[in-house]
């Protein structure tokens, strides 16, 4: 199956510095409609690397292809199949929502009349239906957010490229914009790249995950893979007096480590089941509150491969090691 | 009873051609100029002159209703000549100037205010397609007060004259259409240029008028201070009016040559595009 | 002695006809506290009447006893570090936090020695000597708390301070606020991401339209809202059986079979009974794989509060 965008060898050189060290990777080759998330710290090459796809930025050496088109030479086809969503305010403020997304669906080689139904279509779809008639400078933050997703789907592409789309958002509009993205390329069948800081966004929407560090793909995997979760991982919450519980998860031959307020991350040998769990804390006369089987979140995920972590809390033996997580996903 | 399921469905029809889709910026750009009322006025202020030129010539060719007014004297004064054309040309070339003055600034500073371009270049459209996208708008709202006009006035002459004057006389349509080429060439990527370098509209305009104004006024210091006469090179109204003259061999004034100016206004023109062209970056990259 | 606290007696705040806070009383004490809330519902102006940058219409301010109309005392415990992404592009990162600190009245050496005391914490210092204008946003953010919390400062006031940090960045600057509560300082922050506020929040002050919608710890936050039941996720495979038994035992208002049939989602008002509910049917011998509150964190609140909007 061919893969939704091929990076071979790319090496990327703005002004006198080389951004992108020779990258390669395959993305999105497990079919239509797959959302791929792009993470990586500040100043790891993520945004060039977007900008080289978006044919901005010429490669110094190796190619980039989307769809099976290059970047640079196919560049045209490229765009007339592809959608962005920058991450900077980027709207034209004297127009009305309407207009504005007739001008960016004709550019994109839409017809007239489809232009103006689809923008229509597209400003309901996102929710800016009531203020389609209004001039676009007078949006809050997150409606221009809503807008700048609009003109990146309007006429349809196969691949969707979105940068920090929630950023500065509140709570609700978050959880639309989410909710439109998972609708994007379930219910559409569009590709999706999600570039955002917010793991918590990236687990919720995406199938698979690349993380780049200092110009260099460092880890590539796939979530959905991960999620078929191993059910040896448990997190556990109890209220109670667990002092004990520690010794008595010991005499199960499990390992448990306390993280304060009742809550507990043990790792289970394959022989024991959940329902001795069960029995431990009925036996510590402790309530379960809460009752979890997890693998590598992906913060975790992320720290290790950007090496701030020796190893997660998941792999084998090593539940006591060192996490230097502390906000949580 | 029948439930439809109507929402947000992917696009999935054909694409417009290339040009269809250079165009498009275009009729946006002409229908917002339309709905200006200051661009109205100026297009019906910009007619006077052309229907006093159109008078002129009904007068002109029938020079024997006046015989009994001045006799030779006044036929003489009534030539259709390469003069009458331009003065013609000068004054509709102002109207030029003053029209993109009003059009020009909304081109492309909208677009660099709120960093639109990003959204543009991310779809099927270079760099030079946007130039020549707005360039369009100019030059057709520019064709309109001086390529239009002229060819009315020629249709009108050619009429009462017949197609003789014309075989006799082609130097003068192409010293009027291709001088006003130039000039409006010259005048839209001034303009342009202006827009992508001012924000606010008003001065982006006064700058367009500073342009032609604040030259002449060099250049005839230069003349002035250095007591040279080439000065006039670089007073884009002057050095136009010199190319004009010698597209319909006429007499040149003194000064630089119609070619030394034609290379001075070329090169100015390259330069505004060249500087265009840099501020139109979809990214900027820092050093 | 109890603890200092921030207090707000009865304050409101409008901006001429625009609203900025109506009628709002708080008593916030020491450690992490959150104000979450959406755009425009007071969030900044609460933070600028604690910093005293503007006067209440109506009400008091009080900082652990200082008024904010004292700001010469004020400022001495309380730094501020806005949203607004501003700074002298000219000067580098140590001059900046310098500078502040030779504002507080203090020597330049020893300003130079607690500016770079503060880089440190916000792991700053191989760029301290750059020129501000050359840095990246999430540097920009972190000089700017380092300004706030150069001069030691008891109330750490921080509008919105992780905005655009990539995930290592976040992490360590949430484990920096940790430390510096722990201290048994006031650090008062705003957020739009619920999940992470969950998580390091001691306490939570909900806002809208203006008016606190809700404050306090976030489980006992929950316990108040009597309107809404509590939800529970359980996975178990033997559904019917599971929720047949929860109505025998416990007073549950609603169970839901999910619709993949992993599991159920339950709705009672007696936690603890469902609790022991649970604990007897696994220990009769049926699986229950996972047991999920489905609503104890403030993404919940934050949705029966001030709701999904539009």
């Amino acid at each position: 199956m061919a893969a939704v965008i091929e990076i071979d060898q790319l090496s990327v050189t703005l002004g006198r510095r080389e951004v992108l060290h020779s990258i390669s990777c395959r993305l999105g080759a497990s079919g239509e409609g797959k959302a791929i998330g792009l993470l990586g710290p500040n100043g790891a090459g993520k945004s060039t690397l977007i900008q080289t796809l978006l044919g901005f930025h010429q490669p110094s050496s190796g190619r980039a292809s989307i769809l099976g088109l290059d970047c640079h030479k196919q560049s045209r086809e490229v765009k007339e199949r592809i959608g962005y969503m920058p991450e900077t305010d980027s709207f034209i403020a004297n127009m009305t929502a309407v207009a504005f997304l007739r001008l960016m669906g004709e550019i994109s080689g839409l017809p007239v009349e489809a232009a103006l139904e689809k923008a229509h279509e597209v400003l309901f779809h996102v929710g800016l239906g009531e203020a389609r008639y209004r001039a676009i400078g007078t949006y809050s933050l997150g409606m221009k957010q809503m807008a700048k997703l609009a003109q990146a789907i309007i006429h349809g592409p196969e691949l969707v490229i979105l940068d920090e789309p929630t950023n500065g958002l509140d709570p609700a509009a978050r959880k639309r914009m989410l909710k439109l993205i998972r609708e994007m390329k379930e219910d559409h069948k569009m590709n999706v790249i999600l570039c955002s800081h917010l793991l918590r966004d990236v687990e919720e929407t995406c199938d698979e995950v690349v993380i780049l560090n200092e110009g260099l793909v460092v880890h590539q995997c796939d979530l959905e893979a991960e999620r078929r979760m191993n059910r040896r991982f448990v997190e556990l919450e109890v209220q109670g007096d667990d002092t004990r519980l520690g010794p008595a998860l010991a005499g199960l031959g499990a390992s448990g480590v306390c993280e304060g307020l009742g809550r507990w991350r043990i790792v289970l040998p394959a022989e024991i089941e959940i329902g001795a769990l069960w029995q431990v804390a009925a036996g510590q006369r402790l309530l379960v509150r809460k009752l979890t089987h997890r693998r590598d979140t992906l913060e975790e995920i992320f720290l290790k491969a950007v090496g701030h972590l020796r190893a997660t809390p998941g792999e084998a033996g090593t539940v006591g090691a060192e996490v230097a997580t502390h906000g949580g996903v | 009873m029948a439930v439809y399921k109507r929402g947000y469905q992917r696009y999935e029809g054909g694409r417009t051609s290339h040009w269809n889709r250079i165009l498009v910026m275009p009729r946006f750009s002409w229908q917002r100029l339309m709905g200006m009322k200051v661009t109205i006025v100026v297009l019906a202020v910009s007619m006077v002159w052309p229907l006093m030129c159109a008078a002129f010539i009904y007068v002109a060719n029938h020079a024997e209703l006046w015989q009994g007014l001045g006799g030779g004297g006044l036929s003489n004064f009534l030539s259709i000549d390469g003069r009458f054309f331009e003065v013609f040309m000068n004054a509709q070339a102002v109207f030029a100037t003053i029209l993109a003055a009003i059009a020009g600034p909304g081109l492309i500073a909208p677009d660099l205010a709120n960093n639109a371009l990003p959204l543009y270049f991310s779809r099927p459209l270079t760099r030079s397609d946007y130039i020549l996208s707005r360039l369009i708008v100019l030059l057709g709202m520019l064709s309109l007060v001086t390529l239009a006009p002229a060819l009315l006035l020629f249709v009108m002459q050619v009429g009462l004259a017949g197609w003789d004057w014309l075989a006799g006389h082609w130097i003068y349509a192409w010293g009027v259409f291709g001088g006003f080429a130039l000039w409006i060439a010259l005048v839209s990527v001034v303009a342009m240029a202006c827009s992508a370098y001012v924000k606010w509209r008003v001065i982006a305009g006064a700058l367009v008028l500073g342009f032609f104004t604040v030259l002449s006024g060099a250049a005839s210091m230069i003349n002035a201070v250095f007591r040279v006469d080439w000065g006039r090179a670089i007073n884009p109204a002057m050095a136009m009016n010199q190319i004009w003259r010698t597209m319909m061999a006429m007499e040149p004034l003194d000064g630089p040559t119609a070619v030394e100016c034609a290379v001075v206004m070329c090169s100015m023109g390259v330069v505004l595009l060249l500087a265009l062209s840099r501020k139109l970056r979809p990214v900027e990259v820092v050093k | 002695m109890s603890a200092p606290q921030i207090v707000f007696d009865d304050v409101s705040k409008f901006y001429g006809d625009v609203l900025g806070v109506n009628r709002v009383t708080l008593n916030i004490p020491p450690g992490i506290t959150s104000l979450v809330g959406p755009n425009g519902s007071g969030k900044t102006t609460l933070m600028n009447l604690i910093a005293g940058l503007i006067r209440p219409d109506r009400g008091t301010v009080r900082v652990r006893g200082i008024s904010p109309e004292d700001p010469e005392h004020l400022m001495r415990v309380l730094g501020y570090a806005t949203q607004y992404d501003a700074a002298p592009r000219g000067m580098t990162g140590l001059d900046f936090v310098a500078m502040a600190l030779m504002l507080h009245g203090m020597s330049e050496s020893d300003a130079n020695k607690h500016a770079w005391q503060a880089l440190d914490r916000v792991n700053l210092t191989d760029a301290a000597k750059r020129k501000v204008g050359a840095y990246s946003k999430g540097m920009r953010q972190r000089v700017r708390l380092a300004q706030a919390l150069a001069h030691e400062p008891d109330v750490l006031v921080l509008d919105e301070p992780l905005n655009g940090l990539d995930p290592l960045v976040r992490a360590e600057t949430i484990a920096s606020f940790r430390e510096y509560a722990d201290q048994g300082r006031h650090v008062l922050l705003s957020s739009h991401v619920l999940q992470e506020v969950d998580v390091f929040s001691d306490q939570v002050i909900l806002i809208a339209n203006g008016a606190i919608m809700a404050e306090g710890e976030i489980r006992s936050v929950r316990d108040e809202i009597k309107e809404h039941p509590s939800q529970y996720l359980l996975r178990c495979r033997d559904t019917a059986r599971v929720a047949a038994l929860l109505f025998g035992e416990v007073d549950v208002n609603e169970v839901k079979v999910l619709e993949d049939g992993s599991g159920l989602l339950v709705m009672t008002r007696n936690r603890d009974g469902l609790a022991s509910a649970l604990a007897g049917i696994a220990l009769s011998g049926i699986e229950i794989d996972g047991v999920i509150p489905a609503d104890e964190n403030v993404d919940a609140l934050y949705e029966y509060l001030i709701g999904g909007g539009r």
